[in-house]
């Protein structure tokens, strides 16, 4: 008696942890980006960029929010002289472009409520790219705002089933249309890889 | 939770209020040097020159003086004079008729437009310094200070009776470069070697 108590008792416990089906998620993580395009004007490894993202479900595998992300590509040009008909500067340049990224985002769950739960998704929504030029002691800056495109896969993964928090893992290309007439430049497109922490809710 | 991911925002918020910036020190390694020359001028006709020696203009907002003195000016104006000799042009005294005007002074503290203009970057140039139309560049930036070197042609006056400015040449920031007097006298040299033009 005793023991087909605990067995219902244990099935019943577990049965609850199934239904425990996270509906939200909180996420920041580390995102570390290379850009694409525009090389002659940034070339390096943004290491200090984060992702912060925020999920509802709409259904089982599905969910839905916002992302908001920050890098900042930079490139070191050593001292030359530019000549422009009459005119010549010789300067050496610090580049930078700080990027910024607000997207609505929906990512589909191929596995939910398994310790490891791989996904791909999409954002869409708003860029705002500031281009910054340092020179000794002055800069040139052009801003400008655009369409950001963001197809992204990943995975989340739980140290323990009924864990609610996971680590995130992620892959991800970014197109902006924020061009930059000012310095000659084009859309904006990078690779980045996200590693973070996701908290779910239920 | 949610405390915990607002906490999370705040501190983003914060990374982002602190846009990275490149290390001052390897900023101000070194000067920049525009320079600019009238199209329309043959340097070759003009053969004599002149120059204040051991003394330099000083335009300043914190300054009443408006001359500059001391180790800096005569380091300057004997390179400026160097380099001058170099390219064939003959030093004479101011009384003695010469054809150039070669006028250095700095610009403390002094307010004005700043752009800078090279190819592919795109840019632009403006000016409304002094009356000239010569492009340069300026700055903004209140902390700051130029040094500014100019050719002039004293046998030719403009209709604001001014004398015909026929090169330009700005090199800053001369406050927070890492060794300002040895860079500015480098930063001479420079505006020399990027301007082949001037020469007989």
């Amino acid at each position: 008696m005793k023991y087909s108590l605990f067995i219902i008792l244990f099935f019943g416990i577990v049965n609850q942890m199934h239904a425990q089906y996270f509906d939200k998620t909180y996420s920041v993580a580390l995102d570390i980006n290379v850009p694409v395009t525009n090389i002659d004007y940034v070339n390096k490894v943004s290491a200090r960029g984060f992702k912060l993202g925020y999920r509802e479900m709409i259904n089982e595998k599905l969910f839905g929010g916002v992302d908001f992300t920050n890098s900042t590509y930079t490139r070191y040009i050593p001292r030359q002289t530019y000549t422009n008909s009459t005119n010549a500067t010789t300067t050496d340049l610090f580049n930078y472009a700080y990027s910024y990224g607000l997207t609505l985002s929906f990512d589909y769950f191929f596995k939910t409520e398994q310790k490891f739960m791989p996904y791909a998704g999409l954002g869409v929504g708003a860029s705002f790219m500031n281009y910054r030029q340092f020179f000794n002691a002055y800069s040139n800056q052009d801003e400008n705002w655009g369409v950001l495109v963001r197809p992204q896969g990943g995975f989340l993964y739980k140290l323990k089933e009924d864990s609610r928090w996971a680590f995130l893992a992620g892959i991800h290309y970014d197109y902006s249309s924020a061009k930059s007439k000012d310095f000659g430049l084009d859309a904006f497109n990078n690779i980045g890889v996200q590693v973070g922490v996701i908290m779910l809710e239920w | 939770m949610m405390r915990s991911f607002i906490l999370m925002i705040g501190l983003s918020l914060l990374i982002v209020g602190c846009q990275p910036m490149p290390d001052v020190e390897a900023l101000n390694q070194n000067l920049i040097v525009q320079t600019d020359y009238d199209a329309s001028v043959s340097f070759n006709d003009y053969t004599t020159y002149t120059l204040t020696l051991d003394t330099l203009g000083l335009i300043s907002n914190n300054s009443k003086d408006t001359l500059q003195l001391g180790p800096y000016a005569k380091d300057i104006t004997a390179k400026i004079k160097a380099n001058m000799d170099a390219r064939g042009y003959i030093y004479v005294d101011k009384n003695q008729n010469p054809d150039l005007g070669f006028v250095a002074f700095i610009v403390n503290d002094f307010k004005v437009y700043q752009t800078i203009s090279y190819p592919s970057y795109g840019g632009g140039y403006y000016s409304s310094y002094y009356g000239y139309y010569y492009p340069r560049v300026n700055t903004y930036a209140s902390n700051s200070a130029a040094l500014i070197l100019e050719l002039v042609d004293l046998n030719k006056k403009t209709s604001q009776n001014q004398f015909k400015l026929i090169w330009t040449c700005y090199i800053g920031d001369i406050v927070s470069s890492v060794d300002p007097f040895q860079k500015s006298v480098e930063a001479v040299d420079q505006a020399f070697v990027q301007s082949s033009i001037i020469g007989r």
